[in-house]
Parts: C-alpha cells; structure tokens; sequence
C-alpha cells in the first residue's frame, strides 16, 4: 500500500507520458515513472521513495513491442522479464532475465524498470552492454537513439523527464558464445554477490558484471586484460579484475574478497569455455 | 453414520484426511486478519531506530493533527510492566530503549493507511548508548546494566534472575564431581560456539484484535499459541478477573514458538481501552514481525568433554550463554531448559553446567522450535565432533556407546524409566539410511566433497508442573461425537490426531468426530497452551478421559432399555451393546442424548463426557544443583545429512536429510512424517542462512523477508523419516510428543558434514556458503 | 489518458464476475482484495514481494498483490483462490497434505493452477522456477513437491484418456 496521497495517470502514447511528467514538474509536483510497480510500491511503503504522481508507462506501445529486422531487435522498455524471456531472445539475454527475482515477480518487473530502477544490480543490462546495444530515450525533446553504454555509466543516465523507452541488441548476438554465472549469498532468489555475462562477439571475449562491484560495469581496460596475448589465463583473468573500474563490493551478502574469488573463478571457468569454442 | 462393529480398521498408524484441509486449500480458514469486526480502528507501531539509548523526546503533534486520527500513545501513557515469567517490559517503551525495532509509541487511526501515514510523522530524539552485542560482553565488569530495577520485577519462582547483573536467569547442574573426572579422563576436547538470534519468520505476521464491550468484557482475538496463556498474564498485569477476559482464536498462519506466551495482545487491550472500548486492530508488518516482536535466542558457549580411551564420556563442563536480547519473555526458561537437557542424550555421570539467559541489546528472545534444546544440541554435537576426532572413533559409534537410556540419569538426576525411546535404534537406522559403513566422506572431483554428519537429539517439555488439558465430549442427534478441547490448530493438524485419538478409544470412524475448531476461553476446556509438542499429548489423554466418562453414562442410561449391568455392555461403532451378545444393543443415536421408550417415557439426558489431564511428578530444580524433575517425556532421535561441497566458491547442495525419531505411537503418519520433515527443513534454514545481522551499532539490517533468507522450494533435500515405536506408556496410545523435535538435530548433523566436507571444524552459524569457502581454503 | 487523483470507481472482473470498487490510486490490489472487497482468502505476507503469500492470477499469469496496483487490473481478469473451486490442484494439495498451518496455501495453490495450466507436466526444474516464488514455513516443500506432482499426473491421465476417447470416436 501507498502510504501517501497520489496522482495515477496512464499515458497511452510516449508523447504523452513526457508531457504529463512536465505538467506534473510545471505544477511544483513530483511525478515518478512506474511500470511493473516491484520497487516503486514497496519503497513507497517503507517511506524510502515519495511522489506526487506515478506515470505508468505500460500502455506506451512502442515500450510493450517486440520488433525483430534484419539485423537488430527493439525490446519494449515496458514488457514484463518473462515477455521478453517468451520472444526468445539471444540465449545470454535470457539467461540473465531468468535469474532476476522470482518467476511471480517477473510477470511484473519491467525491463526498463530493472534497467533504470533504484536497486543497484540492474542484471538484465549486462547483455546490452556486452553486445553493443542501444537504447531509445523519450523525453521532453522527443526521441533519440544513442549507444547504452554511452549512457550508462554505473547506472542509465537520463535527462528529466526522461525515460528509457526500447532497447536494442544485434541478431548477431544470438550466435556468439557465451557464458553465464550467478552467483549468491545462499538462496537462489537472492541479489547478486555476482552476475558474469561473458560473450566471444567482435573478435575477442567480453565481459559485463553486476554485484561485483556496487554498480554492473563493463570495462574496455578490464577486457584487453582479459585478452592479453602471451599470458596464461588465470593471470589475465587476475588482471582483469585488477582492472576493474572500482572498490569491490562488501555487505551483509558477502564481502570483497568472496566476490573476487567467485569472479575469478566465474571468468577463468567462461575464458576456458569460449576460448574452447572458437 | 457409520454401523459397521464387526471388523474395524485401528485408526492409529492411520494416514486419515485432515480436517481442515478442505478450507485451507480454498482460503477459506479464517485467520485472525480475516476478521473485520465494525467500527474496527487500526493501531500501527512507530519504533526504535537504535539499539540502546534514552529517550529524549517524543513529538506527536503532527501525527496527532492527521485526519481519522483517533489515538497517539507513548510509553508513559501504559506504566505496566509486562512478562511471561518475568515482568520486565513496558508495552511500549518507556525512558529507554533496549533494542532496535522496539516499540516506542502506537497510532490509532480509522484505517491503516492513515495510521501509517501518520506514525512517519512521529519525531523521536534520543541519547544513544553504547549497545551491549553479545552474552560475553553484557557479563563483563564494566558493561552497561540493561535491567538496573530487575531486583523489583514480578517473576515466578522458577526463574532466578541475578539484579545488578545482566543475567536474567541461571540454571546449575551440579551432578557428580566433574572436576575428578576430568582429572582422571584419558582425553578432554573443548569448544567455543556462536551464533546471532533471528527470526520464527511465521509466514502469519503476529496481529491482536482488541475490543471491550459495554458491560467491560474484554475480547481478544489473537493469533496466539496460548490463548489461556494470554488470559492468565493479563489478568496478573493490569489485575484484571480473568473471567472478564475471553480470548478468542481460530486458526493461525504458523508459530513455532514464536506466537506462545503473551504478544501483542496486551498493547491492542491498552489502546482499545483508551479508546472507550472500540475494536482496535494491531497488526505488525513483516518487519516488525521479525524484530518488534521476540525472535530466536543467539548463543555463545563452552563445551568440555572428557572421555576414556575407549570413548566413554566421563565428564562434561559446560557453559550456555543464551541471548535473550533487551527482555526477558520466554528465554529466561529457554535457558532453563537448555540446562537441565545439557548433556545430550548422554549417559554423562559426572556433570557441571551453567545455562544463562543474558540481556543484550538485541531484539529479544522466546520460545523457538526446540525450546533451549536445539542450541544447547548444536554446542554438545560439535563437541562430539571434536571427540571422535581427538581419539580417532567413529562418530557414529561414540554416540552409539554413550547413548542414553532406561536406568540411565539426566542432568537433573531422573532415573530414566521404561517409557525412554531407544536412542541406539535411532542411530542405526540414521546411520543405515547414509549409508554411513560405506565411507564418510569422499572427493567427487577436484573441487567438490560428499560429506556425512550424524546427530543425536533429545527434548523434554519445559512446561509448568501443573501443566494440564481439559476435553469435553457431546452426541449429535445422530451419535456423531463433538469434541472441545482448548488444543489451537498451529498447522500440526492436531485436530485431525485428536479426532483419531477420539475414534479409536470411541472405536468408530474419525469423520464421526467433528471438532469444534475455534478455541474460546470462555467455554472452551483450560489449556495450558498449545507449544512444548504436548498437545497431542495431553488432550489425547483428557480426550480419551472424556470419552471414558461419556462411555460410563452411556452404559448407564442403556442399561436400563437393554435390562443388563452397565459393565455386561460395550460401546464400538457407535452402538451399546451387550459384550458377549453384539446383536443385543442401541444405536448411540437413541442413548447419548437421552433415552425414549416406544410409550414416551424419556431418561438420561444429553450425555457430557469431562476429561483432564494434569502433569505427573514434575518438581522444580534445587537452585544450586538443579536436582528435579523438570520434563514429563524425552522424544529422543537421530538424525543425518549427506551433503557436497565445491570448495572453490563454498557452494553446497544437501542431498539427503535423515530422521530417525522414537515417537512412542505413531497416530498418523503423514501428521508425524509432515511435522519432521518440515522441522528438518526448518533446520536447514536455521543452520545455513537464519540469522540476523547487525551493523555496527547492532541495529538489524536484515528486517525483510528480501534480506532475512528462508529455506524456498527446490532448496530441500530428499527426505527420509524413519520411526521407532517404544511405547510412552502414559500417553495417548502410548504416543509422545514430536512437532519440534526434527529441528534439534540439524545443526548438528549440518555442522558435522560441512566440517568433514571442508576439512576444519566449523564452530559458528550460520554455515554461508563463503563461510565454507573461507574453511576450506585457510592453510 | 486516464488520470486518477482521488477515490475512483474501478470495474475490475474477479473470477469471472464484474465488480465495481472504490479504491484510491495508491491502493494495492491485495488491499483491495482483502479490505474493499472481503476476498480474504488471498493472505498478506510481507508486503514486500518476497513471500508470495498473495499471489493472484492477472489474464492467467501469477502476480503478488502486495506490489499490483489495483488500477493496473482494470480492464485485466483477476483470478484469486476464491475462484477456484475443487480443482484438481487444490484436491491434491488436500490429498497429498501439501500445507500445515494454510497460510502460503492460497498462494500456492494459485501459482500451481497458472504452472499446470501452462505446463500440465511440467519437468522439476520449471516447478521450481515456478513455485520458488512463494514461501512455505511449515512443510518443508516436500509434500508440496507431492502435490504438483500428483496434480500433474491427473491433469495427463485425464487429458490423455480424452485424447484417447477423441481419438476412438474418429
């Protein structure tokens, strides 16, 4: 339950969800996108989250298709985890969505909602990064398209009133090899101590992780460790991880030092299984 | 209704239906939530954000000023102090604050929603102390005392608590001269154990329904494991006759423990009260379920074990430091317990042990599944451990030559009597299911182990010496039986074993038996409380009391129709009939509730049959040597695990999970399956996930159901459950107690695999995966 | 665009039937379910999503009332455990003693109805991900386990004996 006075309104079109946000902001009100409502509805109830008026926007249909061309697919920023496990996307992708929060919660959890919400791990992210993919903002100024990981830097970085609208991978992802480790504290349905998505695309092997650090990061500087010549694998896997953009992790989960050895186990495991297949 | 009396089908050892199970699996039980009564007012709480401090303020203005705001309420407002055995706490704190998520003040309001809404505006300040985080620091010299009036509370006398300390209760066991016998032992092994408190984590969060009607009766709808309980102690705390205090509950979403004493039912009488009466609904969040409300006792301990070469165990001193957090409530008996049960099931002669229930800064404590018991097995399993290993014994048979047995003493020096399950048998059927002659641990690859552990329990009831049951037995027109007893359906599905209990001794079908299934102080039968694995127990015993008492009526209004003595006559299969002639008889229909002859003459009457029971030769302990006879009947048990470890992450995955349990009788073996192996889940939480964390101001962080981790489905293990029957010769059917009893072992068995499996002695819980890691991977 | 400030009348289809409720724009549907409109078999957990004691169906597929809001099931069918009457599901979770105290069992049952009518056999690996999404207390999950797979087997036999007759009557 919402333990405060709030404004519902349900945009049918994704001009008209950027327009009720400025009506609402013009107002001195705070407005708030909503979609699946997993985290609005309960920080709500914690206190930890206020707003004036939630926009839903799940009845923006550009945000609930699916459309696949030759060379790409747009993913629904507003489609359920388990609509876009049903349109059967590359097999990393549907992985990663298949481990976050339960099967009940993910007929509601969005993807733009995990990709753009509050909680630090943002999973479903990590096959966008790792293939190059894109994302189609609204906003007040209309829509662009630009390179996610232009746009993403610890978290998705939007303008306000902005809101992640489609996201987009490349078919080719589909066929490259890839790898996928979770681990957690104990329980299955549990946030990441570590979310490994690793891929042989573009001629060498990437990697994008979440829980490791306090943020998902794919790192370029991590990855030419990881792909350095002339060394043996747990030495370039050691690097890599030395090279990682920050301080590892430590909460009540687990800490620093677990989530290195789960990391390099993760990326030795993945470096052995890609390199093997290519 | 059902004639047949020739060839009857026992209802003992009998998987028969359960009677709630139609209402269950359609939602239809009514829990305590589900009750709305008019005019209903909703109290929510505001609570502590430290651990420990002085209140230095409390600002309600705002929350006050909120429409349908009808109440806001502070701890000055209720000067009661409040407690099971010992009277220590405030319904709402008062001055201080002894632990995070205690209640600090209460909004009434038209609905939730507003209440909620109005408790965020509530601005408390206080001056924050330092906490005290565990058992070893509350008794060091210079720690903070958290009780400082404990001298002044009102206690009962069982419970000896030690005022300018922070010790709440002690127990002593002082049985032989352990200090010789270490002397004398060819091998001494001792341990240092830990663990944090945490939570029953029922998935119905505790609520209490208050309301006081014109003529000042008190009601109290409550989702309690003691209704009489709850009627007893209010009536000693606000000095209220109890026979103006009904307490009312019908189903409940689980308890474990954790919903027997008093809860929030003395708080919701308070607010209705200021309220003129009207029904007040106070119901916790989930998180304040799991840190408002008591949760699990933490321990700290030692254990010293000395033995022969051979492996007899000669002498044990041990010490037991229970957390009871910032009140007392049930873990001053909890420690109790865990006292006189210390040894284990262990033929132990020379024995010297201290059990503590100690005050910290932590959430407090109650009764939890195993009741003393399931702690105090941890810490003298891992000590069994420690001993197989420093002689080089087996671990199965060192338990096997130690264990306890008829002739044998308990710590409290009871001679055990026949009625003593067989603890050996337990073992080997434990240790045939493992396969445990095959090899106890063993490398799968270069990463992972297979590992066994086994485990002994045992548990006795820490009731009352006048623990008792009442049964009433009326006739529906029909001969069908009615049955009140005062038992709460927790979900052990008691109704359905007393239904059978009822059937057997009445020898007819059990769907002939209807319980009346809400438990109503005022015209239910008294019960002690519905807690301690008793109730099976105790209200099969006064069922089976009434059933005798309604037979003998019945005997004696047939008597004069069928023109015989009452004893030439039987009642089977709901007739009365002349033993030696079966043709010869009545149907119940036409006896129970009075007789008419074909010229309508009537006799007899309704037919009420009155049983009870009342516990027998309980006696309190001496103080200071803890001699007497604390516990009515040991369930004694084995149980096991099979287990693998990857030691590269600590990952694990529990393959199989025995228990081999002495139950005396099984009445109903899906019942007694269900509550073992629910109870050995239970236990696999418990020891690898269950347990608060603290920040470093002992504030808990992990109040959700997100952050606080049970067991979920996919996670268990392949079950096996094996009984042994040695008759408890004064139970129902020679049945004894077994709903808590297959948590008891499972840290133990868990602890003792995991140690085998990472190739060091574990000796913290909870077992976490990186924990494992960390074991196998220190040089 | 709809826009809802205060109180609203929604019509929301529960079990088949047309019901109209005021509810404010905050309110859950759990909420609504159990305070607006009585339905109190659905069971309020933790409020948190983590319990799955409140599971509904919304158009068939599980959803935890405590986060749905109940504007978000306008225009949508709502199936709660009331809906169901002695199905196959719920006479095995009897059967097979799949509950103790009752309290996850609606929401159980309700998760299991939306598996089975997704995968009438389904592997135990998609039971799992299925039904690791609610909480049990009591049971231990065993007879739980026993349950699905009883349902299941009577979903096939009685799907296959059609089958079979449809097939005899060609």
């Amino acid at each position: 339950m919402i333990p405060f006075k709030v404004t519902y309104i349900r945009p049918e079109s994704a001009q008209e969800a950027a327009e009720a946000f400025r009506e609402i902001s013009d107002s001195g009100r705070s407005p708030r996108f909503i979609a699946g409502g997993t985290e609005v509805v309960t920080k709500a109830r914690d206190h930890a989250l206020t707003a004036d008026a939630l926009i839903d926007l799940k009845h923006v249909p550009e945000a609930r298709a699916c459309e696949r061309d030759a060379t790409h697919t747009w993913f629904g920023a507003a489609l359920t985890v388990n609509d876009v496990i049903e349109t059967d996307p590359c097999p990393l992708l549907t992985e990663t969505l298949r481990r976050i929060g339960d099967h009940t919660v993910r007929n509601s959890i969005t993807l733009g909602g995990n990709i753009a919400g509050q909680l630090p791990y943002r999973e479903a992210v990590l096959p966008f990064l790792l293939f190059d993919g894109r994302v189609e903002v609204a906003g007040p100024d209309g829509i662009r398209t630009v390179p996610l990981a232009e746009l993403f830097d610890k978290r998705l970085r939007l303008g306000k009133g902005e809101y992640a609208l489609r996201f987009r991978l490349p078919n080719a992802a589909s066929q490259a090899p890839s790898f996928y480790r979770r681990r957690t504290r104990d329980s299955r349905i549990d946030y990441p101590l570590m979310t490994l998505c690793m891929a042989a695309f573009g001629g060498a092997v990437r990697f994008a992780v979440s829980g490791v650090l306090s943020y998902p990061v794919r790192d370029a500087r991590a990855e030419e460790a990881l792909n350095g010549s002339g060394q043996a694998a747990p030495d370039r896997v050691a690097a890599a991880v030395e090279k990682l953009p920050g301080r590892l992790h430590e909460d009540m989960r687990g800490s620093a030092d677990y989530r290195r050895a789960l990391l390099l186990a993760g990326l030795l495991d993945g470096l052995g299984e890609l390199e093997s297949k290519s | 209704m059902n004639r047949k009396s020739e060839v009857r089908q026992s209802n003992l050892g009998r998987s028969v239906a359960r009677k709630d199970a139609l209402d269950k699996v359609h939602g239809r039980t009514r829990f305590t939530d589900d009750h709305r009564l008019p005019g209903m007012l909703h109290a929510v709480l505001v609570t502590s954000s430290i651990a420990h401090g002085i209140i230095t303020s409390i600002d309600v203005d705002e929350a006050r000023k909120v429409p349908g705001v009808r109440g806001v309420f502070t701890g000055e407002d209720f000067p009661y102090l409040v407690g099971i055995y010992l009277g220590d706490k405030p319904p709402l704190a008062r001055s201080r604050v002894r632990y995070f998520g205690e209640p600090v003040a209460a909004i009434v309001a038209d609905d939730k929603r507003t209440a909620d809404e109005a408790a965020a505006l509530v601005k408390v300040t206080y001056d924050e102390q330092p906490a005290v985080r565990s058992p070893r620091e509350a008794l060091e010299p210079d720690a903070p005392i958290l009780h400082p009036e404990l001298d002044s509370y009102v206690r009962i006398p069982a419970i000896l608590p030690e005022p300018g300390t922070n010790i709440g209760h002690r127990t002593k066991i002082r049985k032989g001269d352990a200090d010789a016998a270490f002397a004398e032992a060819d091998a001494v092994v001792e341990g240092s154990y830990s663990f944090p408190p945490g939570d029953h984590a029922a998935m119905e969060p505790r609520i209490a329904i208050a309301e006081i009607r014109a003529d000042g009766q008190i009601v109290i709808r409550s989702s309690t494991q003691s209704p009489y309980g709850v009627r007893g102690i209010m009536s000693r705390c606000f000095g209220i006759p109890p026979g103006k205090i009904t307490v009312a509950v019908d189903a409940i979403g689980g308890g474990f423990g954790g919903k027997a004493g008093v809860q929030l039912e003395p708080l919701a009488y308070l607010l209705s009260r200021e309220l003129g009466g009207r029904p007040v609904q106070l119901a916790n969040s989930r998180e304040q379920d799991m840190v408002s409300s008591p949760g699990t006792p933490g321990m700290q301990s030692r254990v010293k074990l000395g033995a022969r070469s051979d492996g007899t165990i000669v002498a044990a001193e041990i010490e037991f430091l229970y957390d009871s957090g910032g009140y007392a409530d049930y873990a001053v008996n909890v420690a109790r317990a865990g006292g006189y049960s210390c040894t284990g099931p262990y033929r132990i002669e020379n024995v010297k042990a201290d059990s503590l229930s100690v005050y910290t800064n932590h959430p407090f404590a109650t009764a939890f599944r195993g009741f003393g018991h399931i702690e105090m097995t941890y810490c003298i399993e891992r000590t069994m451990e420690l001993l197989a290993e420093k002689i080089a014994m087996d671990p199965v048979e060192l338990r096997r030559l130690n264990a306890i047995g008829p002739g044998d003493t308990t710590p409290s020096r009871n001679v055990l009597d026949p009625n003593t399950g067989d603890l050996p048998a337990c073992i080997d059927k434990v240790a045939a299911a493992l396969d445990w002659d095959a090899g106890n641990r063993h490398r799968v690859d270069e990463y992972r182990t297979r590992a066994k552990g086994i485990s002994c329990f045992w548990k006795a009831p820490a009731i009352p010496t006048f623990t008792d049951a009442g049964a009433l037995i009326s006739f529906n027109e029909d001969g069908s039986v009615n049955l009140v007893t005062g038992a709460v359906e927790v979900g052990q599905g008691i109704y359905t074993g007393l239904a059978q209990v009822v059937a057997e001794r009445l020898e007819m079908e059990p769907d002939d038996v209807h319980i009346v299934s809400e438990v109503m102080t005022d015209r239910s039968t008294h019960d002690w409380s519905t807690a301690a694995s008793r109730t099976l127990f105790m209200c099969g015993r006064a069922a089976i009391g009434a059933v005798d008492d309604a037979v003998a009526q019945i005997k004696r209004v047939a008597s004069a129709p069928l023109r015989c003595p009452e004893e030439d006559l039987r009642v089977a299969g709901g007739r009365v009939f002349l033993a030696d002639d079966p043709d010869h008889g009545l149907p119940l229909a036409e006896v129970a509730n009075g007789y008419v002859y074909p010229d309508g003459n009537a006799i007899g009457g309704p037919v009420i049959g009155r049983g009870k029971y009342i516990a027998r030769h309980l006696s309190h302990l001496d103080p200071e040597t803890g001699e007497g006879r604390p516990g009515l009947e040991w369930t004694i048990g084995a149980e096991g695990v099979e287990l693998e470890v990857d030691r590269r992450d600590g990952s694990y995955s529990i393959i199989r999970s025995v228990c081999s349990m002495d139950v005396g009788k099984v009445v109903n073996p899906a019942l007694a399956r269900g509550q073992i192996v629910g109870a050995m889940g239970m236990g696999i939480g418990y020891t690898t996930r269950e347990a608060f964390e603290f920040d470093s101001r002992e504030r808990v962080v992990n109040n959700k159901l997100r952050d606080y981790k049970l067991l979920r489905y996919g996670e268990h293990p392949q079950y096996i459950v094996e009984f042994v029957e040695t008759p408890q010769n004064d139970g129902p059917f020679g049945a004894r107690g077994l709903g808590e009893q297959g948590i008891v072992g499972m840290p133990g068995a868990l602890s003792a695999a995991f140690s085998r499996a990472v190739g060091t002695q574990l000796m913290e819980l909870p077992i976490t995966p990186e924990r494992l890691w960390r074991a196998a991977n220190e040089e | 665009m709809k826009r809802y400030e205060d109180q609203v009348k929604l019509d929301l289809e529960i079990n088949g039937e047309q019901h109209g409720v005021y509810v404010e724009p905050g309110d859950t549907l759990l909420h609504t379910l159990r305070v607006k409109l009585g339905m109190t078999g659905t069971k309020l957990g933790c409020e948190n999503g983590d319990c799955g004691a409140c599971t509904v169906l919304l158009d068939g597929k599980p959803v935890k009332a405590c986060y749905t809001l109940a504007v978000d099931a306008e225009g949508r069918s709502v199936t709660t455990i009331e809906g169901l009457h002695d199905t196959t599901v719920q006479r095995a979770y009897a059967s097979e003693y799949g509950f103790q105290c009752g309290y996850c069992t609606p929401g159980f049952v309700v998760n299991t109805y939306a598996l089975l009518n997704e995968h009438p056999d389904p592997a135990p690996e998609t039971t799992r991900e299925w039904l690791e999404s609610n909480l049990c207390r009591c049971t231990g999950y065993e007879t739980i386990e026993n349950a699905v797979r009883c349902a299941a087997k009577e979903n096939t036999s009685v799907k296959g004996k059609k089958s079979r007759e449809a097939s005899e009557g060609d």
